[in-house]
């Protein structure tokens, strides 16, 4: 049982990045971007093409990194671009429209075999009380908290931050007071793509993806994030971890390892009525 | 009055044009599907049985997402539990008659989706979504890790005949899709389905006029389901063996997208997304090109309909032929020369006499002095947000057959107190009585239903309504020929006489091709025609021009005499105070620091300092 907790927190540490990279967004572009994953896996995919053509394990790396953050942030663009006066729930459907045509643009580039993936770091692995922890768990923790460390940071403490905050709260004031939104909007936006390919690299050996199923795990992350209702990045982090723990345990228990794909949904489920238990109406008058 | 009527008909015959195109539609529509049906080579009879199963889920989407506003990504699990259903049931009995077996399919999706609504009945907007798309892909692992009843022994779903020949399927696939649209359509004209459009504009405005947001969102996602189910059970039948890539969340998001690009809340719409679904990768295939790419061109093309952000391109048809229909009749609210009833008031001030003081001690002593009965009555209350105090110890009162006003400074708690009594927020301290009954904790539909009926500073009348259905949901759907408790004429009567009373245009016009102000007076008539005993306005004169404004003042007047309920009338403009209340309660600050008839208020030399002065200077 422990066994299955630990190796889950792998699963576990890419579905918090992705929530983390969720909230994020949501924060500071007002987008609850469903396309989180399908960005990242595109840049993934990438990565392992270059290294199944033999180039560098770290410049390919950079090579995904970077296609997912130009990807994120054309995406960005287009959403300022168009959307600058939609409301969110608008612009939460024209990601939608993202997730469709990226999932047709993996299927073309990528095809949609299930591909093996090479562990990006040593296998190596040590026991703590019994438990075997691999080198990949500890990488994986060990980012997840730094990255909710560093973006907290950010958007607490820079100027950057108070600016992107400032913007998600009253875009058209913050463009007369001459802040360049639509730039910012699409930093923060490259940023998250990055992010969200890293973690999907991090997951990727212990599942032998197709483009689709690396797409769709967005909705453990969507589960996250909705636990701290969009706009807690701690919530959504260690939701992420406590989700994939949850599958790592159920994978082991016979009556529950069937049906673990629906844990987040039931989490999801949990989540919307305890948050909602109060009545609460829509926009002011 | 006479003038009105004749009007009436006249815009009546304008609006019938559309209604005349529509059978029109229709008659062509079953003449090429039975020609269709009877003359086509089979692989396009089968091609456009699939039109008619795509065109069943896509309708689902618009009465879901186009009508009750609910973004649904998990359309096409739906389907698979429809799919599921059927396959079990089909290997089980074989010669069940077919038409019977997928109506259970739908049968059986329905009430997935409507508990599925009712746990997300407080949620919205994109949290929704996303408890929408958790499901699809739940549903999507599970049936991997299973599969279809059928699949692993090899034997097909055969449709009892006559329907195992394509020409029969394909007669009931399309036989379906005209059932479930008359269904639905009827749905959507109930004054239960008229909620639908009412959630979607505001959840806030339609639970003012007495909808039950929560029952109206199950049961639009409970009827979307049955579309889905009834259309995953025909796939049953047309593959024989289904798979889980048939139903993956994909393909809700693409059959969405469709939904979205044609505008499947209408039924043409449906049928567009239909023949999209199924044309756009048969020229695809035979131009030698990769079948998914149409998923993307059919995402861009919902993009686009998303970014002019005026509907599929049905709807946008469908608006441009009411906008020509319409073009010519009346779209605003119109006030001729009011005819006098005999025993009409003389004059707001004169109406009601009693002591008068700026700032009453003991409301409940005047009163009983007064001998007037109070109606709406609040007292000592407090809300606060926060820090911020947004009322504090308020009371006021509102006599039977008067029109109270209620002033202030912007932010001195006017609408904040319009809210707490009408149930909109919850966390306030003191007392709300109407004729005397407590209606703590009682919800905002149910205030609504006992007769506090409310409009909003911001028009919230649906925009996809006709004057006609929003007066008919607003009245709550009883019987035309009920008297209401307490009211002095029929409903009908009553409805007939809010029309010409405040002027509405004919009931057929749209409610989006009517101006700001005209609505705003339309929801005046909407509270009206339910019978309330007391009228909340919020600044119905906003957006009026000067002498509409001075009509409406006249008419909000007579409100009391004419329809038998009070009015509290919350409004800046002084004149219009004066013309039309005859008591006024001033709130500054979240005090009240004035009450009483209104000549001897509004010259009490702290509401000038406070209101007036403020004002003047501003």
């Amino acid at each position: 049982m422990l066994d299955g907790i630990v190796s889950g927190l792998v699963s576990g540490s890419a579905y918090a990045i992705l929530a983390v990279c969720v909230v994020v967004l949501h924060r500071l572009v007002g987008v609850l971007n469903f396309g989180q994953a399908a960005i990242g896996a595109f840049g993934a995919f990438l990565c392992y093409v270059l290294i199944g053509g033999g180039s560098p394990i770290a410049l390919a790396v950079l090579a995904g990194l970077g296609a997912a953050g130009a990807v994120a942030g054309g995406a960005g663009w287009v959403l300022a671009r168009w959307f600058g006066d939609s409301g969110p729930l608008i612009r939460s459907v024209v990601t939608v429209v993202l997730l469709i045509v990226l999932l047709t643009l993996g299927f073309r580039l990528y095809g949609d075999t299930p591909r093996v993936m090479p562990s990006l770091f040593p296998e190596f692995s040590f026991a703590v009380a019994g438990v075997r922890v691999s080198l990949t768990t500890l990488v994986a923790l060990v980012a997840t908290f730094a990255i909710a460390v560093s973006l907290t940071a950010l958007l607490k403490h820079t100027r950057v931050g108070i600016r992107l905050q400032a913007m998600s709260e009253r875009p058209t004031s913050v463009q007369l007071l001459g802040i360049n939104t639509r730039a910012l909007s699409i930093g923060v936006w490259a940023i998250t793509g990055a992010l969200a390919t890293f973690a999907l690299l991090l997951v990727a050996p212990t599942r032998n993806p197709t483009f689709e199923s690396m797409s769709f795990l967005v909705v453990p992350a969507l589960a996250a994030g909705l636990l701290g209702a969009f706009s807690n990045v701690w919530i959504a982090a260690l939701g992420g971890l406590a989700l994939g723990a949850l599958e790592g345990a159920g994978a082991r228990i016979a009556a529950v390892a069937e049906f673990r794909g629906a844990i987040p949904f039931v989490i999801i489920i949990v989540a919307v009525i305890w948050m909602r238990r109060a009545e609460v109406w829509d926009a002011a008058r | 009055m006479r003038r009105a009527e004749r009007g009436g008909k006249a815009r009546a015959g304008l609006g019938s044009r559309t209604a005349v195109l529509d059978r029109a539609g229709w008659a062509l529509l079953a003449v090429l599907l039975v020609v269709a049906g009877l003359t086509l080579p089979v692989y396009w009879v089968y091609l456009l049985t699939t039109v008619a199963i795509t065109a069943l889920v896509a309708r689902g989407i618009g009465l879901v997402t186009g009508r009750a506003g609910l973004i649904s990504l998990c359309q096409m699990s739906f389907a698979a539990i429809g799919g599921w259903v059927v396959s079990a049931v089909a290997l089980d009995q074989p010669d069940a008659p077919f038409p019977l077996l997928v109506l259970l399919g739908g049968v059986a999706a329905a009430p997935i989706g409507w508990l599925l609504g009712l746990a997300t009945t407080r949620v919205r907007g994109v949290e929704f979504a996303v408890v929408t798309l958790g499901f699809a892909a739940a549903l999507d692992l599970v049936l991997r890790q299973g599969s279809f009843p059928g699949v692993g022994s090899g034997t097909p779903v055969l449709p009892a005949a006559p329907f195992d020949d394509a020409r029969w399927y394909f007669a009931l696939a399309w036989a379906l899709l005209l059932l479930l649209q008359l269904t639905l359509r009827a749905g959507e004209r109930s004054v239960h389905g008229l909620g639908w459009s009412a959630v979607r504009s505001s959840e806030r405005g339609a639970a003012a006029l007495g909808v039950r947001v929560g029952a109206a969102k199950a049961s639009a996602f409970a009827l979307g389901a049955l579309c889905s189910g009834v259309a995953g059970g025909l796939l049953a039948g047309q593959y024989g063996l289904l798979t889980p890539q048939v139903f993956s969340p994909l393909t809700s998001l693409v059959t969405l997208a469709t939904a979205v690009l044609c505008g499947a809340a209408l039924f043409g719409g449906a049928v567009l997304a239909g023949v999209f679904a199924v044309f756009v990768p048969e020229v695809l295939r035979r131009l030698g090109m990769p079948l998914d790419v149409g998923n993307a061109l059919l995402a861009i093309g919902a993009f686009d309909v998303l970014r002019r952000g005026n509907g599929g391109i049905v709807e946008q048809l469908r608006a441009r032929l009411e906008e020509r229909a319409f073009a010519r009749s009346r779209r605003s609210c119109e006030w001729p020369a009011l005819e006098r009833t005999d025993d009409a008031p003389q004059g707001a001030d004169a109406a009601h006499g009693g002591s008068v003081s700026a700032a009453p001690d003991d409301p409940d002593a005047r009163e009983r002095a007064n001998g007037a009965s109070p109606l709406l009555a609040v007292r000592n209350l407090t809300v606060s947000y926060g820090g911020t105090v947004a009322l504090n110890g308020v009371d006021l009162t509102v006599r039977a057959g008067e029109v109270h006003a209620l002033i202030g400074p912007n932010g001195a708690g006017k609408s904040t107190l319009i809210d707490v009594v009408t149930g909109f927020t919850g966390s306030a301290s003191g007392e709300v009585q109407l004729d005397g009954i407590d209606l703590d904790g009682r919800s905002a539909r149910v205030r609504s239903r006992r007769g506090i009926r409310r409009t909003f500073q911001h028009v919230r009348a649906p925009e996809t309504l006709t004057v006609g259905e929003y007066l008919r949901l607003a009245a709550g759907g009883r019987a035309a020929g009920m008297r209401d408790p307490g009211a002095p004429m029929l409903r009908a009567e009553r409805s007939q006489a809010v029309r010409a009373f405040l002027g509405l245009p004919g009931d057929r016009v749209p409610i989006r091709l009517m101006d700001a102000g005209s609505r705003r007076v339309l929801e005046v008539a909407g509270a009206l025609v339910s019978a309330p005993r007391v009228a909340l306005l919020d600044e119905p004169a906003a957006g009026l021009g000067a002498a509409e404004s001075r009509a409406l003042a006249e008419r909000i007047r007579e409100i009391p005499e004419r329809f038998g309920c009070a009015v509290l009338l919350v409004e800046h403009d002084i004149e219009f105070v004066r013309a039309t209340a005859s008591r006024v309660t001033v709130l500054d600050d979240g005090r009240v620091i004035g009450s009483g008839p209104v000549a001897e208020v509004l010259s009490a030399p702290k509401v000038i300092a406070a209101y007036l002065g403020t004002e003047r200077s501003a």
